[in-house]
């Protein structure tokens, strides 16, 4: 007959029992969850990512040398993509029949603008908080930033002189999306309309200016678009996402995608660890099966393609209903995320599920394969014999297991490290955890043995423990793993994120303070100090450009944005510090000492060292108000951007820059019963300009609530994952109690000793995988928020403890749910089974 | 093939002995035995517990490798076969009853029946399973399943899963000692009675004397050897 055939005969015939319907269940938890990784958390990046291009309104800026040509506008339009154009140049602001002047940065801008995020503007002169809107000002109208109106004696409603042009201020600037990092140092703001612009006269052939083309659209219409278009860019022309323009909103849209495809991964685990626990089980009662077909004549190729016929059948029936049931939650979830975070998700299209269709494929092939191939290496002989011919070896479980785990772990994070992590913390936790709960047993049963536990129902149940020692210790193994990841997932969930948040929201500067000139320093100080209680550290600055490596010139339109980029275009920062600063490390190289003072040494951030391609000893050439010097790269730091505190890519030590022009800048942390003091500082010293980094915060607030959004949502899964591995491992000892409390009740043992005997049993199983869980979870914890998160981690004992008892409380709960029927079978069915 | 065979014996076994070791103890199951078995021959295997009958019928029956000596079954050697030769070699011409009935508890009479006719591509599985099933008197049980039949019930479908397929041989193994008298005595009556109608030859280890008188010969087995 048919491998295929009598596959399906049997498993018809024998209909869906508790193990296979648990197989086919644990499949569906885990597809379920890929799917919901690859379809929502896909779609969910992709508005992260949109998200992100508020930092520079649009999904892509493309920075040219003069205004966008008409067809390549066509050409991009018919490409599917959103188009604005802005020019930014320095000006003069005139009042108009007044004596006042002020240097301005003027941004003139499309009325589509911005693409991606909003703009704050406030129509009334003293309210801070201002209204959002999706556009710039319109034609014949600017909005400009507070200083402006200050430094030129102006109101709201008055006329501001620009070129030629007289242009009516409607409105004052809080914040525009795009103000990119290269902010400091620049005059304010006057955001003004693109149309306007030819009537000022400003803009002649030859003028400095900077041409940028912003640009949305579908994730992948923009990256096929740059991938197409790149290339073709000409001299001085460069392309720049989000993710690039933001190096704080980078890294947590990475942090993100760790979280998501760590709390995914882990549903698939334990989901198979599930699979194993009933294909061991489904393995096992079907030994003698096996050896009686055996004995009947067939072969073990035969039984081997109807083992696997069984599993493809079952795992089909599993997969399909995993990938329905993650469709459905994706689709619901998306529409509550949409509806939550006013966050407009792209569809989902059914050819991104082909990644939990192999997860399924992968999960089968790994824990329940192996386990089921075993199976038909039973001996014939147990016909005979029973199980003294000898259980099939199941030792080749374990290398497929780990294998499919390492597959599945490399393949959805894409991460070596990860991968490794997430192995080694798993395989040292199943090592320890079984040498522990070896060690319970022995003292158990010493403790046992010398009558120190009450006879009655709780020995009974601590016998059964001791009874059967492998499976204790097997049941402790995979309790233990599974709590142990679902509770560094609840750690990840809260605590990480919280201290995520924390690491953010409380000391972080809400303000910069900027252009403080050096005989200012004392006063502003004292001012700061006494007036606000506020001591921040303040970094002289100076502007300056980079011309040289090695002594080589630099050329400086690079056309190749990944090697010296916008460092080369731009003027820089430059800063000379004699302490380290806190949210700085030294990652080569060493930090400036005492003798270092003076010298032509520079400390470089590690991404300046990739772009320009160099190292310790390279030399650098810069110049300053026209003065050209060398210094040599003495350090390479890491930057913790998330601090948000002034921040310089190039240090040089005290003593060597004090000959040039220098400004000083701050980062303070405002509240909103500071703002009278600040407005007074601002008063008193007019060339002093603060700059409001509000929005900043707010969009990594908002990628972190959408992150907490989608983690709660696999972490469903991952929780249903682990309800399934308790339950398989109740089912695999069902039969056995079943027996037991029959032969039990049969001797005269009443219901209630049963029951305690079982509480007690789950009880310890509970308790110890419990607490051993706790411990392999915060060490994980631990492990992950440092090494890989770059987080401080602070443990909370008391959480633990009640999370033990918990898990505890659950596990033993649930174990008597599930013998529950054990104990009310009446003692002759149990027996005659 | 029914022709050839009959003038072959049906089992040879020329000086087979088994040992199995556990650690660093070896231990004699079999010693030295010299046992044949004609075609339509039935055999009784008798002897105490422990002296190594039923090992003895497992190697007959090709479901174990002897350690020493050889075997020839249906005219074939055993030597040097695999499990899966030896599994071909049984596949539609071997039948077995145990004691302990070893029926399929997730499968229903007539699919327990059905089982051994599938798996030696029979066809009509159904039908002539419900058949067997009547000629061991229980036409009226074929959907019930074993945990709803009594012992003796069982073991009629036993001897209808054996007999369905028309074996040549047929291995026995204390196939009434789970049962009370009058029950046994029905189904040793029961397997006799088929085993003539087919021409099986029948091999049988029992406790039972009386049963073993049945039967055309009868060894005696004593701690491994032939008393
Ligand atoms: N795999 C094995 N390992 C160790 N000892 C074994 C093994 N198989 C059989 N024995 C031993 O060999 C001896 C013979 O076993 P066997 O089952 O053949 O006895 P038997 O004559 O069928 O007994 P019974 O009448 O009780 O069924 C027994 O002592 C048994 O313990
Ligand atoms: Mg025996």
């Amino acid at each position: 007959m048919n491998s295929a055939r009598f596959a399906w005969l049997q498993l018809r015939r024998e209909g869906l029992r508790g193990d296979l319907l648990l197989l086919v269940a644990a499949v569906a938890i885990a597809v379920a969850a890929a799917a919901a990784v690859s379809l929502f958390t896909d779609r969910v990046r992709a508005a992260m990512a949109a998200g992100g291009g508020e930092a520079i309104a649009s999904d892509l800026r493309l920075e040219l040398r003069d205004r966008l040509a008409p067809d390549r506008r066509e050409a991009m339009q018919a490409a599917g993509l959103r188009v604005a154009e802005t020019v930014e140049f320095a000006s003069v602001g005139i009042q108009p029949g007044g004596e006042n002047t002020a240097l301005v940065s003027v941004k003139a801008v499309e009325p589509a603008y911005p693409l991606r995020g909003e703009v704050i503007i406030s129509r009334d002169a003293e309210d801070s908080s201002g209204q959002t809107i999706g556009s710039g000002p319109p034609a014949g109208a600017v909005w400009v930033e507070r200083r402006v109106l200050a430094e030129l004696d102006l109101r709201l409603g008055d006329r501001l002189q620009l070129g030629e042009s007289e242009l009516e201020i409607t409105a004052r600037l809080i914040a525009e999306p795009d103000r990119g990092a290269g902010f400091l140092g620049l005059a304010p703001r006057v955001l003004m309309n693109l149309a306007d612009v030819p009537a000022t006269k400003l803009l002649q052939p030859g003028s400095r200016a900077e041409y940028n083309v912003l640009l949305a659209g579908e994730p992948d219409v923009v990256r096929s678009w740059r991938a197409e278009t790149e290339p073709t860019l000409g001299r001085g022309e460069s392309m720049e996402s989000a993710s690039e323009a933001r190096p704080a909103l980078q890294r947590a849209l990475d942090r993100a995608e760790v979280f998501l495809d760590l709390s995914a991964l882990i549903a698939v685990i334990l989901a198979g660890i599930a699979i194993a626990m009933t294909a061991h089980q489904h393995a096992l009662r079907r030994y003698d099966e096996i050896a009686l077909i055996k004995s009947l004549g067939a072969r073990r190729g035969f039984l081997g393609r109807m083992l696997a016929w069984q599993l493809v059948m079952l795992g089909s029936a599993g997969i399909v209903l995993g990938l329905s049931l993650g469709w459905t939650a994706q689709a619901v979830l998306s529409g509550i995320a949409a509806r939550a975070l006013s966050l407009a998700l792209p569809g989902a299209s059914p050819l991104s599920l082909w990644p939990a269709l192999l997860t399924g494929a992968v999960i089968l092939g790994g824990f329940a394969w192996p386990l089921l191939a075993a199976a038909r290496n039973a001996p014939p002989l147990r016909v005979l014999q029973g199980s003294a011919a000898g259980d099939p070896a199941t030792r080749a479980l374990y290398p497929v297991a780990i294998l499919s785990v390492v597959g599945l772990v490399a393949w959805q994070t894409g991460d070596l490290l990860l991968c490794l992590y997430v192995l080694g913390g798993g395989l040292l936790s199943a090592i320890v955890l079984w040498a522990a709960a070896r060690l319970f047993l022995k003292g158990l049963g010493l403790l046992v043995d010398r009558a120190l536990v009450p006879v009655g129902g709780w020995r009974q149940g601590v016998t059964a423990l001791l009874r059967r020692p492998q499976q204790t210790s097997l049941l402790i193994v995979a309790f233990g793993i599974g709590l142990a990841v679902l509770f560094t997932l609840a750690i990840v969930r809260t605590d990480i994120l919280a201290s995520w948040e924390q690491s953010i929201d409380q000391d972080a500067p809400n303000r910069f303070l900027i252009n403080i000139a050096p005989d200012q320093l004392d006063q502003v100080e004292r001012y700061l100090s006494e007036q606000m209680n506020r001591s921040p550290e303040l970094y002289p600055m100076i502007r300056g450009r980079l011309t040289q490596r090695n002594g080589e010139a630099l050329p400086n339109d690079k056309v190749d944005r990944e090697e010296a980029g916008e460092l080369m275009r731009r003027e820089l920062n430059l800063s000379w510090q004699a302490e380290l600063k806190n949210d700085n490390r030294v990652v080569t190289g060493q930090w400036f000492t005492a003798e270092d003072h003076g010298r032509a040494l520079v400390s470089i951030d590690e991404s300046v060292a990739e772009r320009l391609n160099v190292g310790l000893g390279d030399s650098l050439g810069f110049d300053v108000a026209g003065e050209t010097f060398r210094a040599e790269i003495s350090s390479i730091r890491h930057i913790d951007w998330d601090s948000l505190q002034a921040n310089f890519y190039l240090i040089f030590p005290p003593g060597f820059l004090d000959d040039y022009p220098t400004t000083w800048i701050t980062s303070i942390k405002v509240e909103p019963a500071d703002e009278a003091a600040l407005s007074t500082l601002i008063r008193r010293f007019p060339n002093i300009s603060t700059l409001d980094i509000q929005v900043i915060l707010r969009q990594l607030e908002q990628v972190i609530d959408r992150v907490s959004l989608a983690v709660e949502f696999v972490f469903l899964f991952t929780l249903m994952a682990g309800v399934l591995v308790l339950l398989a491992a109740i089912q695999t000892t069902r039969h056995e109690r079943l027996r037991e409390a029959a032969v039990m009740r049969a001797l005269g043992a009443r219901a209630s000793l049963l029951r305690r005997a079982a509480l007690a049993e789950f009880l310890g199983v509970g308790l110890l995988s419990a607490l051993l869980a706790t411990l392999c979870a915060q060490t994980l914890a631990v492990v992950l928020a440092v090494q890989l998160l770059d987080l401080d981690y602070q443990l909370r004992p008391l959480v633990w403890l009640l999370a033990i008892g918990l898990a505890a409380g659950s596990i033993a709960t649930a174990g008597m749910l599930g013998i529950r029927g054990v104990l009310r079978q009446p003692a002759l069915a149990s027996l005659r089974d | 093939m029914q022709a050839s065979s009959e003038h072959k014996p049906a089992i040879q076994a020329l000086n087979i002995g088994k040992q199995v070791s556990s650690g660093e103890t070896s231990l004699t199951i079999l010693d030295n035995l010299d046992v044949e078995v004609a075609a339509g021959e039935s055999l009784a295997i008798v002897g105490s517990s422990g002296s190594g009958k039923s090992t003895l019928l497992g190697l007959l029956a090709g479901l174990d490798e002897v350690s020493s000596g050889e075997i020839r079954l249906l005219g074939q050697s055993l030597a040097g076969m695999d499990e899966d030769d030896r599994a071909a070699l049984r596949a539609g011409r071997v039948g077995f009853v145990f004691q302990s009935f070893q029926l399929l508890s997730g499968l229903t009479a007539v699919e327990n029946v059905m089982l051994s006719l599938e798996l030696s591509g029979q066809p009509d599985a159904r039908q002539r399973a419900s058949q067997a099933l009547e000629s061991v008197g229980l036409a009226h049980r074929l959907t019930h399943r074993p945990r709803q039949l009594s012992g003796g019930e069982q073991q009629r479908v036993a001897l209808a899963r054996a007999f369905a397929i028309r074996p040549q041989l047929l291995f026995a193994d204390e196939p009434t000692g789970n049962l009370d008298d009058k029950t046994s005595d029905s189904i040793s009556d029961l397997l006799f009675q088929m085993n003539r109608e087919t021409g099986t030859t029948l091999v049988m280890v029992t406790h039972d004397r009386e049963l073993a008188g049945h039967c055309d010969r009868c060894l005696t087995l004593s701690s491994g050897r032939l008393a």
